[in-house]
């Protein structure tokens, strides 16, 4: 991914905002990343990304609950 | 079936049912069952990569002990059925290696895991344990440490994944039953694209104690059969509850409707005319949608990384080089995924499931293509979806994550002829209607409309 996107606030996501993502939250969370691994962290970072968009876009009223486990 | 019969027809091509009701019949023996499967897993896993590891002494003594029950005048709903298990599933003294290089380190299991214990209890003979994606992340089984699983319809193709060798196992006649797991398609899209039927119950329907998880909140074990009536029978002696077998001929006439929308953006015209076929049949002419499944696929998909990274945090600190290189990027990010995205997706996930249960007011069952494509070429990386390349790996699940996303039971029926290659249709269910599924699948089945015959030499 190399052409920079909006979400819908406005903020502009580019492969530097994913990387700093990825590189800020490996070092966060202690992940020694190598240098061969970090490139396609950040496509895979983006994919998921893609889709998140689709969720954060949908309004659900302050209301909604989750449901961290199915049930019937 | 005639006795006679049995002594004609191969006994790998025999249907788990018809192998109990004759082992328990004493027409034929357990012990024959077997090595006629093993002299099939000896012919043809060579080239098909289906299983991992095979436990043939316990097997040759478990089949013996089932005789021997037999003989003393017990009828195990399994008699001599020969099974086999996803490599995530514990099974005493092999290596549970859920697909990796890294558990590999691990020592063999003491203990079954529960689902294969109550099928061995049952009667049933394990045989080993069969590739799969590593932990489960994928939809091809095309394994870094194992090598690909070649679907027995198409060698140069996958067999689908991540439960491959269980789905290209059942097709190509090594067992007549197979466990496998689905979090986001796992069971229903190998089921398809080796054309034999699986089931996905309801979420927690099934025990999962004894296999390595990967995304708890999403996790189903399940069967793979060639019948309708197997997939029955497994179920119920994996479930313990009131039986769904016994009432799978009964001539219910159910409400069905075909999805639309979401579930048909970007299939092929075969996949769509595999679910043609299946509604014509049951007279579904009513078409339906199921709102926002697209966003529900994405919320199962944020969800699966982000439960997936977490899971492996500390292997993916320790030893990320011995990852399948298929499966650590989607690892490693899903782990530094925001948390209001999990939560946001958590949160859509009450609000998709309440609008599913609205459906199911008005229809017993849905029927959707189980993939947009048949089996695909080994290593092929990018595929089409509605004008779109994207990558194949996290792709083939388009239609089956909204459906696991809120834990519905669904049977994939195997429909042939709509091309070179089988397809898959779900049927799926409200929660807890596996008998539902099951039934309209056996009806497709009794019509000739769907059918898993063994595919290769006999």
């Amino acid at each position: 991914m190399t052409t920079p996107r909006a979400d819908q606030s406005g903020v502009i996501r580019s492969d530097v905002t994913l990387a700093a993502l990825v590189d800020a939250g490996a070092a966060l969370l202690g992940i020694p990343l190598a240098a061969a691994h970090r490139g396609e962290v950040v496509v895979a970072l983006a994919m998921i990304m893609a889709q998140a968009d689709l969720i954060l876009d949908f309004p659900l009223p302050d209301v909604a609950e989750a449901a961290p486990r199915f049930c019937p | 079936m005639a006795g006679d019969d049995l002594r004609t027809i191969p006994l790998h091509r025999l249907s788990a049912t018809t192998i109990a009701g004759a082992v328990a019949a004493q027409r034929i023996s357990a012990t024959e069952v077997l090595e006629d499967h093993i002299d099939r897993i000896r012919a043809l896993d060579p080239a098909l990569n289906c299983f991992t590891d095979l436990c043939l002494d316990r097997a040759r003594a478990a089949a013996a002990t089932v005789d021997a029950r037999i003989a003393t005048g017990e009828c195990p709903k399994l008699a001599g059925v020969p099974v086999a298990v996803k490599n995530l599933f514990n099974v005493s003294g092999l290596k549970t290696r859920a697909g990796s290089k890294i558990l590999r380190d691990q020592p063999p299991a003491t203990h079954d895991a529960e689902a294969l214990a109550r099928l061995v209890k049952a009667g049933a003979v394990p045989l080993g344990t069969l590739n799969m994606d590593e932990f489960a992340y994928g939809f091809v089984t095309e394994n870094t440490h194992d090598g690909p699983t070649r679907n027995p319809h198409d060698p140069t193709r996958s067999a689908g994944g991540s439960s491959g060798g269980s789905a290209a196992a059942v097709a190509a006649g090594l067992a007549p039953l197979t466990l496998g797991s689905d979090t986001n398609g796992s069971i229903r899209v190998p089921a398809a694209l080796c054309g034999v039927f699986g089931l996905k119950p309801t979420y927690g329907a099934l025990p999962r104690e004894g296999s390595f998880p990967f995304v708890d909140s999403l996790d189903h074990v399940g069967p793979f059969a060639r019948s309708a009536a197997d997939l029955a029978i497994a179920f119920d002696v994996m479930h313990g509850g009131a039986p769904v077998a016994p009432a799978i001929a009964d001539a219910v006439p159910y409400r069905v409707a075909v999805l639309d929308g979401w579930f048909s953006h970007g299939a092929t015209e075969a996949a769509l005319e595999a679910v043609d076929r299946v509604a014509r049949a049951l007279g579904a002419d009513t078409r339906t949608e199921l709102p926002e499944a697209r966003r529900a696929r994405a919320a199962a998909f944020c969800i699966t990384a982000a439960e997936g990274g977490t899971l492996h945090l500390d292997r993916l600190r320790t030893r990320a080089g011995d990852f399948d290189p298929a499966t650590r990027p989607r690892l490693l990010a899903g782990a530094l995924l925001p948390a209001a995205i999990v939560q946001q997706a958590q949160r859509f996930r009450a609000w998709f499931a309440a609008e599913a249960s609205r459906l199911f007011e008005r229809h017993d069952a849905l029927l959707a293509p189980a993939t947009p494509c048949p089996a695909l070429v080994l290593g092929q990386a990018t595929m089409e979806i509605a004008g779109e390349t994207v990558p194949v790996r996290p792709h083939l699940g388009l239609y089956t994550q909204p459906i696991s996303f809120i834990g519905l039971p669904v049977v994939v029926v195997p429909v042939h002829g709509v091309g070179p290659l089988p397809l898959g249709v779900q049927v799926i269910a409200a929660p807890g209607c596996e008998s539902v599924a099951l039934a309209i699948a056996h009806r497709l089945e009794r019509d000739g409309i769907c059918a898993a015959p063994v595919v290769g030499p006999s």
